[in-house]
């Protein structure tokens, strides 16, 4: 009786499972999809250009972030698999507030963990001419995540590192931030005027000159009829401070907070002080040295404008 | 009759064959083998681009942060004052010339979304006096 499937086809039904095994097993784990949460659930559809909307953490121990963030906010964590490195998503009650990916430390290298600051923006593409075309450096293209959206990495012409986000399905709302969401945003640089002209022609910024405040400049960087950031200059004595964002989190106390923060392992880089709206702020190192700030706010402080 | 058979069942086999290599070649571009391929970045694979450090190490002591050096957002109604304070003037007397376009004159200063959470609209962010703001 003929065997009705040849030797050849044999083969050939083979050497394709082989190959399918080979590829399954061959694979590197990096290879494995990964999804980010959305900005926001449900979609929200509004977007707002300009809004600082999300902030990763690049740290070296992600357990022992996640020790201190939870300590600190109460923020909780879901763990994401990239397969190559962890990445977790901070949650501040159901709303995801932040990422914290793991990257060894270099030995001897002067770099430090950092908070990356997220900007809201309509399009990407468009972002990452006007960068390239005023000075700015493109650091990671522009790239899609399902559901969290289409985002890419810059450094302004002084050096400071951000991020664009094109969220697919819209951006927070603007309201008031709860304690342990991120509630401000300030971008320190060797020119604030100069930053200022930079970010103001990718977000359509509009920049408002306090008049209040003496020698350096500190500009406010509104959109949609709301201050999104600070854009400030730096002190000429203040040598060890490359221009960078720092992220400002809301907090009832700042007192209280920088104070837990360095039960924690954190250290106090400034003490809590009055700033421009009369409550505290103050800047604070997690344990792996990655600064970020504290800001208290209340109602009181949202003054309505008198029409 | 068992030739018919035996036929269908060859010609079955072989197709079966041919699916099982278009799989493969399609799992292969699919999981970065040979090409560009995630999303659509090109190239990295993960959270490419991110994890990016930041540095050297950041000094904020020694230069007296906290002694009028404000970085905090403003209050609703906060005062413009004069465009362009505290710059050099500008040719022939006129405002400071600024690498920036400042908000016209007639808008005041707001501040940040200060609305309840779940709210809908909302924030008494400031807003442009005359009602030419556009809250979303």
């Amino acid at each position: 009786m003929r065997n009705p499937v040849s030797n050849f086809h044999r083969t050939l039904l083979l050497s394709a499972m082989c190959g399918l095994a080979s590829i399954a097993s061959a694979a590197p784990p990096a290879a494995l999809p990964f999804t980010l949460p959305p900005l926001v659930q449900p979609a929200s559809k509004e977007h707002h250009p300009g809004k600082v909307v999300w902030a990763d953490l690049v740290t070296p121990n992600v357990p022992a972030a996640k020790t201190f963030y939870g300590g600190l906010f109460g923020w909780t964590f879901k763990d994401i698999s990239t397969g190559a490195r962890d990445y977790s998503v901070a949650m501040a009650g159901s709303d995801p507030v932040a990422g914290i990916i793991e990257r060894a430390a270099h030995q001897g290298a002067p770099r430090q963990p950092n908070w990356l600051t997220f900007i809201s923006v309509k399009d990407v593409g468009r972002a990452q001419k006007v960068v390239l075309a005023h000075g700015g450096k493109v650091l990671s293209s522009p790239r899609n995540y399902p559901q969290r959206g289409r985002q890419a990495v810059f450094a302004d012409p002084q050096g400071a590192v951000f991020a664009v986000l094109q969220s697919s399905g819209g951006d927070p709302r603007d309201e008031l931030a709860d304690p342990g969401e991120w509630i401000w945003s300030s971008l320190l640089s060797h020119d604030a005027e100069a930053e200022a002209a930079f970010y103001q022609d990718i977000f359509g910024y509009e920049v408002f000159d306090p008049a209040d405040e003496e020698g350096a400049s500190h500009l406010v960087l509104a959109t949609d009829n709301y201050a999104r950031a600070s854009a400030n200059t730096l002190p000429a004595d203040a040598h060890g401070l490359p221009p960078h964002w720092l992220n400002f989190i809301r907090v009832l106390s700042a007192k209280d907070v920088a104070a837990k923060a360095e039960s924690l392992g954190g250290r106090v880089l400034v003490q809590p002080h009055p700033d421009r709206h009369g409550g505290m702020t103050a800047v604070i190192a997690d344990p792996a040295g990655a600064p970020f700030g504290l800001l208290e706010w209340t109602q009181a402080d949202s003054k309505e404008v008198a029409q | 009759m068992k030739y018919v058979f035996s036929s269908r069942l060859k010609t079955m086999a072989m197709r079966g064959s041919f699916a099982v290599l278009l799989v493969a070649v399609v799992g292969c571009v699919a999981s970065g083998y040979g090409g560009d391929s995630y999303y659509d970045g090109g190239g990295e694979v993960g959270y490419g681009g991110v994890d990016v450090y930041e540095g050297p190490a950041y000094d904020y002591g020694g230069w007296g942060w906290g002694r009028g050096y404000r970085v905090g957002p403003p209050r609703g109604g906060f005062d413009r004052g004069h465009p362009g304070h505290g710059g050099p003037p500008g040719v022939h007397g006129g405002p400071p010339q600024r690498p920036y376009h400042s908000a016209p004159p007639s808008h005041s200063m707001p501040s940040i979304p200060s609305g309840p959470r779940g709210g809908g609209r909302g924030g008494s962010g400031g807003g442009h006096p005359g009602g030419g703001g556009h809250r979303p």
